[in-house]
């Protein structure tokens, strides 16, 4: 009996063992909250289709570093303050000891983002995949998409009087530039602790594009202004395509070093395509790298969205802070637009400005939406298609101006 | 030079501190606000204006590789295949010919917001008898 009864025990202890090194003994309110959270942003990716490319990645990258117990991200290990305290010095950019004698699998690929690895990355396959014809047929839509940075600015303004520090505001007001891999670049420089919350807020407002600007559109135009046909676009010869992307990154990184890095990728990957005589590096750039990248970036940036970290008031702000910052964006377009409109007598339809924020080509289909309501004839798509690729151009330009003054 | 000024912008303005003040944090906010914007325009100016002479200086002298901007660029880069109508025994050649012209400017009359716009890139890929 005895022996049973040791065996019992034994029984017992090892399932008691086995529960208390489990994850269901583990859980923490914070960590179920951010599961269900990412349960949130898997359903709007996978039924509402809401930018799935990166949504998906991102709450599952949420959600695997928010089950206790797994280890397999640790975002305690790339925290300046945690970093002092384990002995590293000031300044130092991720305890790099602990990362690989104890990290998961996500912290390791996480570096690909502490080391500004992936967004340039990215950038390369985006230049890879944009025609910059119609800009180059219409080089004064450079200036709409200049004028849509405005929401970057004024976001940054707005963040410092609600009590983040400058170089938090500078990565808060980089969500009004809906350029998903330029937010993270500018993040993971000035503000690692905001960067899950910043990512989440600029990859979900990009899918929201649809949703978030028409208002605005309506509101600051006339049904007048909306029906605008604008004249057929201009030729572009190869020789402007192929100087384009040279010119652009010399005087780019001349005048603004910071942003070469972004700057110069996009451009390479715009020269490879255009140059035509690199097909298989165009492919891989535009496609299979992309693509890869895209799931490293996505599932680290969804992985530092931990507990400790999102389930902040500050999250909140940023959230509330990114909204107003494509609105604010949305509007500086519109408004040049319209300025354009009435300098050019009618020519320039000022629904092209609002493309003028990144989100290619989102923003610039909204555009097209927009324009047809009021006019079925009218074909805004391949004009918009200017200003919303000046907004990538941009929006670089705009995170190597913050970065330069605020890192 | 305009790296000389940004430098002495940025050596000059304590952008990193912490303000307290709301008046303080105002005036930090809004001259980042002004000089990015403006920063970003007048680079996206040099840029255009850029464009802009290039194109002139380009299209001086006749270009042998000349491609329509966007959507026209993507017809035009497809293999260039035979405007042809549908097999009708019945259809001359002239005949042919003269109905692709006639639904061509028909159909540049339908898109053209202006006689002066430009209907370069359309290309007639088939016409068929219904």
């Amino acid at each position: 009996l005895e022996t049973i009864i040791t065996i019992i025990n034994a029984f017992g202890n090892t399932l008691a063992n086995l529960w208390a090194g489990s994850g269901f003994a583990n859980m923490r309110l914070d960590q179920l909250a951010m599961i269900l959270i990412s349960f949130l942003l898997l359903y709007l990716a996978i039924v509402k289709k809401f930018e799935p490319l990166l949504l998906l990645p991102i709450a599952f990258g949420m959600m695997l570093s928010n089950l206790p117990m797994g280890a397999i991200f640790h975002m305690e290990f790339f925290d300046p303050e945690h970093i002092t305290v384990l002995g590293y010095e000031k300044g130092t950019l991720f305890a790099w000891k602990e990362v690989l004698s104890k990290g998961g699998l996500l912290d390791l690929l996480y570096l690909g983002i502490k080391l500004g690895i992936y967004p340039p990355l990215i950038f390369l396959g985006i230049g890879a995949m944009t025609d910059f014809g119609p800009l180059l047929a219409n080089p004064r839509s450079l200036l709409l998409g200049a004028a849509a940075q405005l929401g970057i600015f004024l976001a940054f303004l707005l963040a410092l009087l609600v009590g983040f520090t400058p170089q938090q505001a500078g990565a808060i007001g980089i969500i009004g530039g809906a350029d998903g891999p330029t937010a993270i670049f500018v993040a993971k420089t000035l503000a690692p602790e905001l960067l899950g919350a910043i990512a989440v807020a600029a990859y979900s407002y990009m899918a929201l594009v649809p949703v978030i600007q028409p208002p605005f559109m309506r509101l600051l135009t006339t049904r007048k202004e909306r029906a605008t046909v604008m004249a057929q676009l201009r030729p572009v010869s190869r020789t402007e395509r192929i100087i384009f992307p040279i010119a652009v990154t010399m005087l780019v990184a001349l005048i603004i070093p910071d942003a070469l890095t972004l700057v110069g990728m996009l451009m390479l990957g715009n020269l490879l395509k255009e140059s035509g005589v690199c097909e298989r590096l165009v492919k891989t750039a535009a496609n299979e790298l992309m693509n890869i990248v895209t799931i490293f970036l996505g599932v680290t940036v969804g992985a530092t969205a931990t507990a400790e970290y999102f389930l902040r008031i500050s999250t909140l702000k940023i959230i509330g802070l990114g909204v107003l910052a494509f609105i604010f964006g949305t509007i500086g377009g519109l408004l040049l637009g319209k300025l354009m409109y009435v300098l050019t007598k009618g020519k320039v339809n000022p629904l092209i400005g609002s493309a003028g924020v990144s989100a290619v080509p989102m923003a610039a289909r909204v555009s097209q939406k927009v324009g047809q309501e009021a006019n079925p004839a009218n074909f805004l798509l391949m004009h918009a298609m200017g200003p919303n690729v000046a907004g990538v151009i941009g929006s670089a330009v705009a995170a190597g101006i913050l970065l330069m003054l605020l890192k | 030079m305009m790296e000389v000024i940004m430098y002495t912008i940025v050596c000059n303005a304590p952008w990193t501190e912490n303000y307290a003040t709301v008046t303080e944090q105002l005036f930090i906010g809004v001259t980042m606000t002004l000089l990015g914007v403006s920063i970003v325009l007048l680079i996206l100016a040099v840029i255009s204006l850029f464009i802009s002479a290039l194109s002139r200086l380009i299209n001086r002298r006749p270009d042998r590789g000349v491609q329509p901007a966007g959507p026209v660029e993507s017809a035009s880069a497809l293999p260039a295949a035979p405007i042809a109508a549908s097999p009708d025994p019945d259809d001359a050649a002239g005949e042919q010919e003269a109905l692709i012209a006639v639904i061509t400017a028909a159909i540049a009359a339908f898109s053209a917001d202006s006689p002066r716009q430009s209907t370069a890139g359309f290309v007639i890929r088939r016409v068929r008898r219904v």
